[in-house]
């Protein structure tokens, strides 16, 4: 018992069951069966996306344009498919849109040392207002039907865009726990002086996770704009980036870099899309939504603050 | 660039640079816009300018003592609505205005408390806010806009003075008063020197828990002030008022020089770089140029004033 609770995720997997076990009680449709495959399944996006926020997090950095970037590359897959493309190859081309704005970001952050928040907060709207430029301001509908498989097929029996992003977790939890590329993450997040003079290239890894947040995000953007079938890119994903930090942080993210698993980011877009589907269910404005998700956000950083503090406590190294 | 400064006769400080690019500005309009190189106009420019240039103000301070606030935009949508569900609800126009700032002071107040107090990440904070207030907005609106104040109350943002908007003449003296506080008094000094060194400061007996404070305090008052001004020019409280504020804000202060690690940094740089972010705006918008478009441009314009910048 006590080393199951000194797992670092503990506390969110109980607010999680807590939650879940409060909205059941307001309305008995929640826990229904199909009531959590819905969940799972409108959650996947958001999931894929906060892959790589995870990552970005891990290194002590934060990314505001992945919501700008996912609607940049939704309009660009509605435009290769609607000049008449096969949706394999519009869809491919579509992940290599996100790549571009991931080297984009990480060109400017890790090569030109510009500081992560400035640079993506100016990205935001410069992607967000290419998207627009692009689409020319109408919406992107219309798609192949061949395209909707993306979205809304099935493959042995699981719903594809969910089947994607169990097998990117899966992906992405080993590539940071056994090679050098996802141990190099946590050693910068956690010092990043120890890491250079350990002779790990930081310059070489900030880039290369971000190249890696956008490649996620560009998936992310095929399976939203074929699961929504239609895309404005003026709206599109414009508070993913702050629901996705949010599910980062309550998953026990640290905003200072170097602590935080993707298992707990999963955990952490569960609860968000439990606590969206619960307050719907339980016919609360939708406007308390994003309340909510800001909420959730000081909250998240007001466990993490504390965490931290204890844990310095512990080592008993800070000096004021 | 270097090789060029050389040759140059004089020493090429920053604020010349800066004069300089916004002359360029408004030269290039004024070739482009027929409309641009106009008194009205120019007037009409200083009166959109002031709730960016208001904002501007603590947060060139907030950066300067190294930090970010970028729920300023939700801060004045919820003083302006507070303010405009005050009115509705039969306060007196000049108490609900009250209220509206006591809304702001409030907001200031959480996010100062968190982060000063307790040393948590102004930006992670701030961003906690900027989208928990937004909600809050809307819920307590319902998105719907407040209109229908009195004309007293239009004084603030339609009223010109000499041909001079008031408000513009508001914001110079804000201007003016905030460089004298920065300038000379003590409180200033702190506000530099935490952004310098953090630590030398508090070892030096001065509360950096109560300077950073009052500066988040200030942000949501001013936050708060903007949003009434807004009210009272758009003669409406709408929940939309305000999104993407903070890149105007950041960029103007970026582009005045203020160093993004802290530090360094001035209001009159912050000023000069108001002025161009809204002669920028204003030229674009007569030659008809989309807001999104816009906010590329802006996004830009903040890369290459940050990237200039070496730490």
């Amino acid at each position: 018992m006590k080393r199951l609770l000194n797992i670092h995720e503990a506390p969110t997997i109980l607010f999680t069951l807590l939650i879940g076990i409060i909205f059941a009680f307001i309305s008995p449709a929640f826990l229904g069966l199909d009531n959590v495959k819905l969940i799972l399944d409108q959650n996947t996006t958001t999931c894929i996306v906060a892959i790589g926020m995870t990552m970005v997090i891990l290194l002590g950095g934060i990314d505001l344009s992945v919501g700008s970037v996912l609607a940049l590359t939704a309009t660009s897959v509605g435009l290769f498919l609607s000049s008449g493309m096969s949706p394999w190859l519009a869809s491919l081309l579509g992940v290599a849109v996100g790549v571009l704005c991931g080297i984009f970001n990480g060109y400017f952050i890790a090569v030109l040392n510009i500081p992560d928040i400035i640079v993506t907060l100016a990205s935001m709207y410069i992607f967000r207002g290419l998207a627009v430029g692009i689409s020319g301001g109408t919406w992107m509908t219309n798609f192949p039907s061949q395209f909707q498989f993306f979205g809304q097929g099935k493959l042995l029996g699981i719903s594809f865009p969910l089947l994607v992003a169990i097998i990117l977790v899966i992906g992405f939890v080993l590539l940071l726990k056994f090679t050098r590329f996802g141990r190099r993450i946590y050693a910068i997040g956690g010092n990043k002086s120890a890491a250079r003079l350990a002779g790990i290239g930081i310059a070489k890894s900030k880039f290369t996770v971000y190249v890696y947040s956008g490649m996620l995000v560009g998936i992310a953007a095929v399976i939203f704009a074929s699961k929504v079938g239609s895309v404005q890119a003026s709206t599109a994903g414009s508070n993913l980036s702050f629901e996705v930090m949010a599910a980062v942080l309550i998953g026990g993210g640290s905003i200072f870099g170097g602590i935080g698993t993707i298992a707990g980011t999963v955990v952490g877009v569960l609860l968000m899309g439990m606590i969206k589907n619960g307050l719907i269910i339980a016919k609360v404005s939708p406007f308390w939504v994003d309340a909510a998700t800001g909420f959730l956000i000081i909250l998240a950083i007001v466990i993490n603050t504390l965490q931290h503090v204890r844990q310095n406590r512990r080592k008993g190294g800070e000096l004021i | 660039m270097s090789t060029l400064a050389r040759k140059l006769p004089f020493k090429p400080n920053r604020m010349l640079v800066q004069l300089l690019l916004l002359l360029l500005i408004i030269l290039f309009f004024s070739f482009q816009a027929p409309y641009f190189l106009s008194f009205t106009n120019f007037m009409n420019v200083l009166n959109q300018m002031v709730e960016v240039g208001l904002i501007a103000i603590p947060m060139t301070m907030i950066i300067i003592s190294g930090a970010m606030d970028l729920s300023v935009g939700s801060i004045l949508a919820f003083s302006a609505v507070c303010m405009g569900i005050a009115f509705e609800g039969g306060l007196n126009i000049w108490l609900s205005v009250i209220v509206g700032l006591l809304a702001g002071l409030a907001c200031g107040a959480v996010n100062g408390y968190l982060i000063a107090r307790h040393r948590m990440q102004a930006i992670v904070v701030t961003i906690g806010m900027l989208v928990m207030l937004r909600g809050l907005v809307y819920v307590l609106n319902e998105g719907r806009p407040v209109s229908g104040f009195p004309d007293a109350f239009y004084f603030m943002g339609q009223q010109y003075i000499w041909g001079i908007p008031f408000n513009a003449i508001f914001l110079a003296v804000m201007f003016l008063l905030v460089t004298f506080v920065m300038k000379k008094t003590r409180f200033g000094a702190y506000v530099y020197g935490i952004g310098n060194n953090e630590e030398t400061v508090h070892y030096s007996g001065i509360s950096v828990i109560r300077t950073r404070f009052i500066l988040f305090l200030l942000s949501g008052l001013f936050s708060a002030l903007a949003g009434v001004f807004l009210v009272s020019r758009l003669a409406s409280a709408e929940a939309t008022s305000g999104t993407n504020i903070e890149l105007d804000v950041i960029t103007a202060t970026l582009i005045g020089g203020t160093h993004i690690f802290g530090g360094r940094g001035s209001l009159s740089g912050t000023f000069v770089g108001l002025l161009i972010i809204v002669f920028l705006r204003n030229g674009l918008n007569l030659l008809g140029v989309s807001v999104l478009y816009q906010s590329v441009i802006l996004g830009i314009l903040l890369l290459i004033a940050v990237g200039k910048q070496k730490a």
